[in-house]
């Protein structure tokens, strides 16, 4: 540690590279004893969902088996998708997921159905034994993440989240301040959208083709509305945190990994008061501090001992230096990591565990936007220090039959 | 603004000023009035008063009386409601603020087949023991599904005395309610629920016993939290048996190295010597959580036996464990003929290895591949062991020039402080990669008080090319240097003896810190006898950070006798002249001295950001010349833009007489845009300074629109700024300056030029309340609550002759802050020959 408790870039180097088995950026993706083709089932195929079952359709170890969508004209699409690529009409649609959960036969599951819905599948699936990639924001709320994690670390399970921007989009960022060029960093800004609210939609008929009761699942009981089922779920709590967690897991993510910070959390959170800070205000033990929304570079911006990144004056932009920063195994960006680990069983690069982190930094500052009050955070035991009301949204009790594990 | 608008600043004002007594009050009457709306609340109607509940609500959390006060009216209310909606809203309320006493209504709701999962989300949450043992009460009284809900809330809440009633269900023909039931075992945990649950599974139906197997787990691992590992064991070891699913092996496989420890390391070794895929590979994984160096010896002696793919999982797992006992076989392995299993040792080298590594990891780093290169200086860095620096520092001199530009390089990676010296020394090396690499690492590392020694590198180098590299490692050690004298100080003192073809780059770097010394320094450099140096202290002059050095560049350009400094000072000038206050006088001066089409295209350009009548006439005057119309007219056009705030007569005659002369089209379409917006939105007031946000705790914006702040005092020390942002074509958004606050107020302040005396008439518009003063008197008031539109207010007042001084205040209640102002004749019609000034 340096003097005044800041991370320094040898800290950084001694404990972050060693801190997990990770690290092989180049070993073979073919690992002894690996299985034939894997095959997967993609859970939740609106726009998203396709987009990522596309991805891993591209993939030669992958053998996509089902599709399955509460809302008929996506799975349609996805099994149309499916059976293109292998010019079969072998793939099965399902409208409920625990149909796909049961059948032995399925290995790992793509989830990207909204954010309420990621726990319980997940968990469900790691306990029959399949590992998970889950599109991001991969919790609801605090609670739901500490589960996951532990779900897969009882079962031995590789669960990736799907943030492909944390190295994809931001390493230039990663390579230039853990590379040492602004000094010990002390200061992010990230630029993401704001939290989610209540959500009062009128009610509209529902159609034959939406199966509404499963997908709200969890979530308190309302009317149907188009909007919800066509990607328009993001500003409302009960089925999102908004900008802070969907646009939130990439930008915190990054920041939190070019930081070092990945793997623990703020011990306070401040909302925005119009006096002090201006911002929503994260702070670490060690006295780093991210901010929500400001800077200048975009989406991240660091400052550092030394200097900024990136510059104010972009005649002044540096190359990055060309450092180790342990990544993506395997080939094919986030989703060939996945698969990488799925035969080597290690850590893939958004494990569960920091995708966990990352959410709960996220909601983390949600509830101190919505309580408009500062909170106290351990991150060890993963507590609201002192005020149970805030703590009351760690958690949200789930519409039955639904529950965690 | 809305009847809603109106009840929130009566709740906020609510939030700030209620006592134990004020729930009688009058004002929560309005509270009462908007439940009263949520009584009957269905999606898609107005959400304005749930909206206002809520934000009470979550404000109302850490005020007692307060929370007290509208949970019993929430309380209320929930009884009263009449629809599904409403009554969810409610609900969501007292999730977030309810106590003990709103169990009992909630308790109603747990049967209701519509909101039972509403009255769990409450109570799920709610400290007081009396919400779980409501749930509990609840819990024989449901049907089935309900009953699910209620077993789950409970088994969150880890609701010990419900223990026998989870024994019970976990017998339920229900499918959903036994596994309910035995995930709530679960989650309790103890020697009862494992009993409860082992006796259940032999006759449990096949997903039944699947939860009850995740639960049993759940149970083992609450038995290591506690101590009672041979319990846990227990349960693992039945898990791990053959025969067993893959995950559950997996599972029991993990916990008993949990449970275990050392002990279990050998099941380990077995499983990766086996033939089962998923548990060969996962055991390598589970090798972090064995601790101890007994543990470490186990997994290094099956290194051997193993495929290379293999060995490289395990190197990497070895590396994890952090145990130094790994060390010698890492290091062995970084011989391997397989690349991945070299470059997985390379790396948990740096985990295991200590100073006895930082040979063979600088050797690798230099003479590896590029894979091999990265890892290993990666793991040079981050070797731990206090005696890792000083073998670094004993190998900075020995080995190949390769090696010793790696171990030079893991220093600075390192932050090895005390290598400077050596540094020093390895800057005046025969080898030019070893040179450069120590200068870079002088940049990482060097102080202050390293600074003389670094510049008396950069004036004699080994070699003069190297100087390039020093000024670069100068420049970053002034970073960390935060005083500008003490930057200058050394390089000015070895400035004069310094070595003709040293003192450029002296003189460059003395344009970083920029001090008073710094400029005196480069004036004098300006006569110096060689024309290098004085190019050097020209460009240097340049590119200084502030307009000091003015006159310095206006000399250049008028009197040397050598172009390219001419140009350069003609530059730099024309730079200046954009930060000063005057920029206009500097503009005439630059233009007379620029002799090139292209210098003048300089000078026209920088005339751009300026905003004054004088400007856009020395602008005009090159319209005429075809070889700068464009350039000119486009400067005249940004600056009307700008002067149209202040001086609006002289801004449109420019701008037409643009449009009637000029040849580009793009041009003279931007000039009569500016004139067509002008004469939509002519005579608002867009030149302000302003002084804020003044606001008073507890003060809702009613009395902020009393409180006399500094502003209104004659005589006080007031903070102006210019309002630059959220100034749009008539109206001004202060939320943009202030941020978006509630309950606030600014000033702004603008000074109006009338040719004669005579009456006119403000058109005000204001979000929310507005207060006038017209040469310090007050003229129109206006507490009110509103958003903006153009002439909400029509104010008469009379302008002297000469300049008249215009004051408002804005008070934002909630919702925007914004305002509009505009001078116009008393009946309304255009008011010509004013000139407004914002200082």
């Amino acid at each position: 540690m340096a003097r005044d408790g800041s991370i320094t870039r040898r800290d950084f180097l001694r404990k972050g590279a060693a801190a997990t088995i990770a690290a092989p950026l180049f070993i073979n993706s073919r690992a002894f004893g690996a299985n034939d083709r894997i095959t997967l089932a993609g859970i939740g195929m609106g726009g998203q969902g396709r987009g990522d079952l596309g991805g891993a359709l591209g993939h030669k170890e992958i053998q996509a088996v089902a599709v399955c969508d509460v809302v008929a004209a996506h799975r349609d699409q996805a099994k149309r998708m499916v059976d293109s690529r292998y010019g079969n009409s072998d793939c099965k649609p399902y409208n409920d997921y625990r149909e796909i959960i049961a059948r032995d036969d399925i290995d790992a599951v793509l989830i990207g159905t909204p954010d309420h819905w990621h726990a319980i599948i997940s968990i469900e699936a790691m306990t029959h034994g399949k590992d998970v990639y889950c599109e991001k924001p991969e919790t609801l709320t605090v609670r739901e993440g500490r589960a996951m994690t532990e779900t897969a670390r009882r079962y031995g399970r590789v669960f990736s989240g799907g943030s492909q921007r944390v190295w994809g989009d931001y390493n230039w960022f990663h390579r230039m301040v853990r590379g040492g060029r602004i000094g010990e960093v002390r200061e992010a800004w990230v630029g993401v959208g704001g939290p989610s609210g209540p959500c009062y939609l009128p009610a509209v008929p529902t159609p034959a083709e939406v199966d509404w009761d499963l997908w709200l699942g969890p979530s308190p009981w309302r009317p149907y509305h188009p909007n919800l089922i066509r990607g328009g779920f993001r500003p409302y709590r009960d089925y999102s945190g908004g900008g802070m967690t969907d646009w939130g897991c990439h930008g915190f993510g990054g920041a939190l990994f070019t930081c070092n910070l990945h793997k623990t959390g703020p011990v306070r959170i401040i909302p925005p008061d119009g006096k002090d800070y201006q911002r929503l205000t994260y702070v670490f033990a060690n006295g780093v501090r991210i901010y929500h929304g400001g800077g200048w570079g975009g989406i991240l911006s660091f400052r550092g001992a030394d200097g900024e990144v990136p510059a104010r004056d972009k005649s002044k932009r540096q190359t990055p230096p060309d450092i180790y920063v342990p990544n993506y195994r395997g080939r094919g960006g986030i989703f060939g990591d996945f698969v990488h680990c799925l035969k080597t069983r290690e850590r893939p690069f958004r494990d569960i565990e920091i995708a966990h982190r990352t959410a709960t930094h996220c909601h983390l500052g949600n509830i101190a936007y919505w309580l408009k009050r500062p909170l106290k955070w351990d991150p060890v035991k993963e507590e609201i220090i002192g005020d149970p009301e805030a703590s009351r949204w760690l958690d949200r009790p789930k519409r039955e039959p639904w529950s965690l594990s | 603004m809305k009847r809603w608008m109106g009840i929130s600043l009566f709740v906020i004002a609510l939030a700030t000023a209620i006592s134990a007594v004020a729930a009688e009050s009058d004002s929560m009457a309005k509270l009462d009035e908007a439940l009263k709306a949520v009584e009957t609340f269905e999606h898609g109607k107005d959400s304005g008063p749930l909206n206002l509940v809520e934000k009470l609500v979550f404000e109302s959390a850490k005020d007692a009386a307060l929370r007290g006060a509208v949970e019993q009216r929430i309380i209320r209310t929930l009884g009263s409601a009449s629809t599904r909606d409403g009554k969810i809203f409610l609900c969501r309320q007292l999730r977030t603020i309810g106590t003990g006493r709103c169990v009992p209504q909630l308790e109603n709701l747990l049967t209701d087949p519509e909101l039972s999962h509403m009255a769990r989300y409450a109570l799920g949450r709610i400290e007081d023991p009396a919400a779980a043992a409501a749930l509990r009460r609840a819990l024989n009284k449901t049907s089935v599904k309900l009953q699910v809900g209620i077993i789950n809330t409970l088994a969150n809440r880890r609701y010990r005395q419900a223990l026998p009633d989870f024994t019970i269900l976990l017998r339920s023909p229900d499918s959903g309610v036994a596994e309910g039931a035995a995930r709530a075992l679960g989650r309790i945990g103890g020697a009862e629920a494992v009993k409860a649950l082992e006796s259940a599974r032999r006759r449990a139906s096949k997903t039944l016993a699947h939860r009850i197997d995740g639960a049993l787990l759940i149970c083992a691992e609450q038995f290591i939290a506690g101590g009672q590992k041979s319990e846990a064991a227990r349960i693992y070891q039945k898990f791990y048996a053959p025969g067993q699913a893959k995950h559950f092996r997996l599972a029991g496989l993990r916990g008993l190295m949990a449970a275990r420890g050392a002990q279990a390391a050998p099941l380990l070794v077995q499983a990766i010597k086996g033939t089962d895929p998923d548990l060969r590979r996962s055991a390598i994984e589970f090798m972090t959580i064995v601790k101890g160096r007994d543990a470490t010896k186990t997994f290094v002696a099956l290194l051997p036996s193993l495929p290379p793919d293999a060995q490289a999982l395990v190197l990497r797992a070895l590396g994890a464990r952090g145990d130094s006992a790994a060390a010698r076989a890492v290091s062995a392995a970084t011989k391997s003929e397989h690349e991945a299993v070299r470059v997985a040792a390379l790396d948990a080298l740096g985990g295991v290895g200590d100073a006895s590594a930082v040979t063979l990891l600088a050797l690798r780093a230099a003479t590896g591949g590029d894979n091999e290169k990265k890892v290993a200086r990666a793991s040079l860095a981050r070797l731990a062991g206090d005696d890792v620096d000083a073998a670094l520092l004993r190998s900075i001199g020995m080995g190949h020039s390769k090696m010793r530009v790696e171990v030079i390089r893991a220093l600075a990676d390192r932050r090895t402080t005390q290598a400077v010296d050596k540094l020093f020394r390895a800057a005046g090396d025969d080898d030019e990669t070893v040179r450069r690499e120590a200068i870079r690492a002088l940049g990482t590392l060097a102080s202050e008080s390293d600074l003389r020694a670094l510049v008396a590198l950069a004036v004699r180098p080994k070699d003069a090319k190297d100087r390039s590299a020093i000024e670069q490692a100068i420049a970053a050690t002034f970073k960390r240097i935060e005083d500008k004298n003490s930057q200058a100080t050394p390089v000015l003192a070895a400035l004069s003896a310094a070595p003709t073809d040293a003192k450029p780059m002296l003189l460059r770097l003395l344009g970083r810190p920029a001090t008073p010394k710094a400029l005196e320094a480069i004036r004098a450099a300006l006569k110096d006898a060689n024309a290098q140096v004085r190019g050097a202290a020209v460009r240097t002059l340049s590119e200084w950070p502030d307009a000091g050095p003015a006159d310095d560049l206006l000399a250049v350009a008028r009197s040397s006798s050598n172009q390219t400094h001419k140009v350069l000072a003609l530059r730099g000038y024309v730079r200046m002249a954009g930060m000063s206050k005057d920029p206009t006088a500097m503009y005439v001066r630059a233009m007379e001295l620029a002799e090139r089409p292209d210098d003048k295209k300089l000078v026209l350009g920088g005339l751009g950001s300026a905003s004054s009548a004088e400007a856009l006439t020395l602008v005009e005057r090159y319209i005429k010349d075809e070889r700068l119309q464009t350039e000119a007219a486009s400067a005249a056009v940004q600056i009307a833009g700008r002067l149209r705030q202040n001086d609006a007569t002289r801004a449109r005659t420019a701008m037409k007489n643009m449009v009637a002369t000029v040849n580009d089209a793009r041009v003279r379409r931007q000039a009569q845009d500016i004139i067509n917006e002008m004469e939509q939105y002519e005579g608002y007031i867009l030149a302000w300074v302003a002084s804020g946000p003044y606001t008073e705790k507890g003060k809702q914006g009613s009395d902020i629109f009393k409180t006399v702040f500094d502003p209104e005092k004659p005589g006080a020390n007031v903070k102006w700024k210019q309002l630059t942002q959220g100034v749009g074509s008539w109206d001004v958004n202060l939320e943009s300056t202030f941020g978006g606050k509630d309950h606030v107020a600014a000033y702004v302040r603008t000074r109006i030029w009338s040719p004669t005396d005579q009456d006119a008439r403000l058109e005000l518009g204001s979000d929310d309340s507005i207060k006038v003063w017209m040469n310090g008197n007050v003229i129109h008031e206006n507490n009110t609550n509103r958003g903006m539109s153009p002439r909400q207010d029509l104010v008469n007042a009379r302008l002297r002759k000469g300049w008249n001084d215009l004051l408002l205040k804005v008070i934002d209640n909630s919702g925007g802050w914004a305002f509009c102002c505009r001078v116009r004749k008393p009946d309304g019609s255009a008011l010509d020959g004013l000139k407004i000034e914002a200082k």
